[in-house]
């Protein structure tokens, strides 16, 4: 009886060994697994934490970036519109000054040259003269004849010219009209300044504002 | 043969009168000898003077293109200037930041541009000879392209899409991510849009506006509203300025030009009112050197420090990829970027096609000192393998998935793989070449190192299943 219950203790003793060596193994096996996923985890949050910070950066630069740019571009706009400004306010003075030149003495020469100009420019036998009125009163057949001359001298080619009978015209300059109404030279001081627009207004900029002026 | 004063001097005579008008073309009769591509101000009665170019001149009759159309001109009342010169724009830096017309006239309420540099607007292909081989990858940090269809500065390298895919979003991407890697370049930004809708223009302002590149952008605008005539003469005025840029200003040049279609459509129009003989689909039989003279202006010159690498964007008609206008670019062009509608339907971004996309200059600006020693024999691979993807796909719709071999099924996982981790990405995504290479290795270790003939055993070693 007594080696039965020693057996049955030895067993059981045997039992309580197996199961508490492997108890510490399983415990050790998921300490060493918690460990692992603790350190996994671990890498995880903080490659997460980078990737996050990384990103908050460059949306920061971004948003750095967004920010500068457009304070750059509109420094430039308005920039750009002031310097515009001042441009067509010479401009519109530069008109002025001209149309006021109407009544000084040398402007009859002024006005052959523009007539002379728009004569050779339309190319044609005879041609019809108009001008503003202020400037009709000083065009006459002897200044007419005289511009005919000297078209002659320089391109060898006769033109007659006469003065037109149509209403005068509302702006400063001359337009020359071919007899067959095909063709015209609009030498008006507006349109003269518009064909040479970029030049002058390039001009006006150099001399403000220098030639390496930044919009 | 008129003086050079008499000369300047016809740029002010007028011709009263037009002989005949139809569509965007004005014919003027018994006109001093004027030029071929002679710009033309054409003048109605209210005074409001429209631009237009000589696209015939005989001794009969001058056939003038108006850009900004005919609307409102009457025969007698239309007066006709020839200025003896083609058009011209002033071309400055001070250009970039700010919106322009497709003449090249500023939209954005600013005064005109001021510059002493005036250019024929028409310019002139970039002389074979004088080219220096492009070589410098482009880090565009979008995996499909990096990986496999690589950019390189100097390429023109065009997307073939279709309407309603992506491409508008994958060149703002490109245009904001697009960088020289080891180098500050950054790239000035010349945009021409030609036939496309104000809410496309208003994307590309305000994607450009939100990553703050703005200021190194110019945009040049003629929209689907405007005269489609404009049309032609955008992208010639756009790649004038990126010719002063990049050869004036050493500047690195990306120029946009979308939609390359609306361009050779508005081309077509013309070709027909001028009763020229139709070729292909009607288009005329100068399609192909029309866009060779746009796409030549690309490139990189010997002795100049920059570049203009460019990228038009075209829609095909019914995705159809034989259409003259894809058909004809890919002649000219160095590679494409096709989209597929497909991969568009199933999500994903960029729905690039991997077998028809490709880029020719690939070659010679990857690999080691470039990109990285393994790049080339790993876009390689990957190009092989899902080539071998889209085989397995046709056979199993055929015989059915259960019957394919293990091996196939493996692939069928790779592709899937490839396109939803490799070529999808965020419109936001800006990857690195080397997470571009690191994710073709995860990708390909997929599949069985028996099944990667393109890899040398070294690569293997070192990236396989890393």
């Amino acid at each position: 009886m007594d080696s039965v219950e020693k057996e049955k203790a030895a067993l059981i003793s045997g039992i309580e060994t197996d199961a508490r060596v492997e108890s510490e193994k399983i415990i050790a096996e998921a300490e060493k697994k918690v460990a692992e996923k603790r350190g996994y985890a671990e890498k995880k949050i903080k490659s997460m934490l980078n990737e996050a910070r990384q990103k908050a950066a460059e949306q920061a630069e971004t948003a750095k970036k967004k920010i500068i740019s457009g304070a750059e571009l509109e420094a430039k706009r308005r920039s750009m519109h002031i310097r515009n400004a001042v441009i067509q306010d010479i401009l519109g003075r530069v008109e002025k000054k001209l149309d006021s030149m109407t009544g000084d003495a040398n402007y009859i020469s002024v006005l052959t040259g523009w007539i002379a100009e728009a004569a050779i420019g339309l190319g044609a036998e005879s041609a019809q003269v108009n001008a503003s009125e202020k400037e009709r009163v000083l065009i006459n057949d002897q200044l007419l004849s005289e511009v005919a001359e000297r078209i002659h001298t320089q391109t060898g080619r006769q033109v007659m010219l006469t003065l037109s009978d149509s209403q005068p015209l509302k702006s400063q300059g001359v337009v020359l009209t071919s007899a067959d109404g095909r063709t015209a030279f609009n030498n008006q001081v507006k349109t003269r300044m518009l064909r040479k627009q970029r030049a002058i207004r390039m001009r006006i900029y150099n001399g403000l504002f220098g030639d390496d002026g930044k919009e | 043969m008129p003086d050079k004063t008499t000369k300047s001097l016809l740029s002010g005579r007028e011709y009263i009168g037009v002989d005949k008008i139809d569509g965007p073309l004005v014919f003027v009769s018994k006109t001093h000898p004027v030029g071929y591509r002679e710009l033309v101000e054409c003048v109605d009665k209210q005074g409001h003077v429209r631009l237009g170019i000589v696209l015939e001149s005989s001794t009969n009759a001058v056939v003038v293109q108006v850009f900004e159309g005919t609307s409102g001109l009457t025969l007698p009342g239309t007066r006709v200037r020839f200025s003896g010169e083609p058009l011209t724009i002033a071309v400055s830096k001070e250009m970039l930041g700010r919106v322009f017309n497709g003449l090249g006239h500023p939209i954005d309420g600013g005064p005109p541009q001021r510059s002493d540099i005036e250019l024929d607007v028409n310019g002139m292909a970039i002389n074979p000879t004088a080219r220096q081989y492009p070589r410098d990858f482009i880090q565009t940090g979008i995996s499909v392209i990096d990986g496999m269809n690589t950019l390189i500065r100097g390429q023109k390298l065009p997307i073939f899409s279709g309407n309603g895919l992506p491409h508008n979003e994958l060149a703002a991407q490109i245009a904001r991510q697009a960088k020289i890697r080891g180098t500050n370049t950054q790239f000035a930004v010349v945009f021409a849009a030609m036939g496309v809708k104000h809410d496309v223009a208003r994307f590309f302002t305000q994607s450009f506006e939100e990553s703050g590149v703005l200021e190194n952008v110019a945009l040049f605008l003629s929209l689907a509203d405007d005269p489609s005539i404009e049309r032609l003469i955008t992208p010639r005025t756009a790649l004038t300025l990126a010719e002063h840029l990049a050869f004036n200003e050493d500047m690195h040049v990306l120029v946009i030009m979308t939609d390359m279609t609306n361009y050779c459509e508005s081309l077509r129009e013309i070709s027909t009112i001028r009763g020229e003989i139709p070729s292909r689909k009607g288009y005329p039989g100068y399609l192909y050197s029309d866009l060779a003279e746009l796409y030549e202006r690309s490139g990189m010159i010997k002795g100049y420090k920059g570049s203009i690498t460019s990228l038009p964007i075209l829609t095909m008609p019914n995705d159809d990829i034989s259409h003259p206008v894809p058909d004809l670019s890919g002649y000219i062009t160095e590679g494409q970027i096709v989209f597929e509608r497909e991969m568009d339907g199933r999500g994903i971004y960029p729905p690039v096609a991997g077998l028809p996309s490709l880029s020719r200059l690939m070659k010679d600006g990857i690999g080691e000192g470039m990109t990285r020693e393994d790049h080339p024999h790993l876009a390689s691979q990957l190009f092989a393998a899902y080539s071998y993807v889209k085989d397995v796909r046709n056979l199993a719709s055929v015989i059915g998935e259960e019957e394919l071999t293990p091996l196939d099924h493996t692939y069928l996982d790779f592709g899937r793989e490839f396109e939803q981790r490799y070529v999808s990405q965020r419109k936001d995504e800006d990857r690195s070449i080397e997470e571009t290479l690191d994710l073709g290795w995860e990708v390909l270790s997929i599949l069985p190192v028996d099944e990667l003939h393109r890899i040398t055993e070294e690569e293997i070693e070192k990236f396989y299943g890393k």
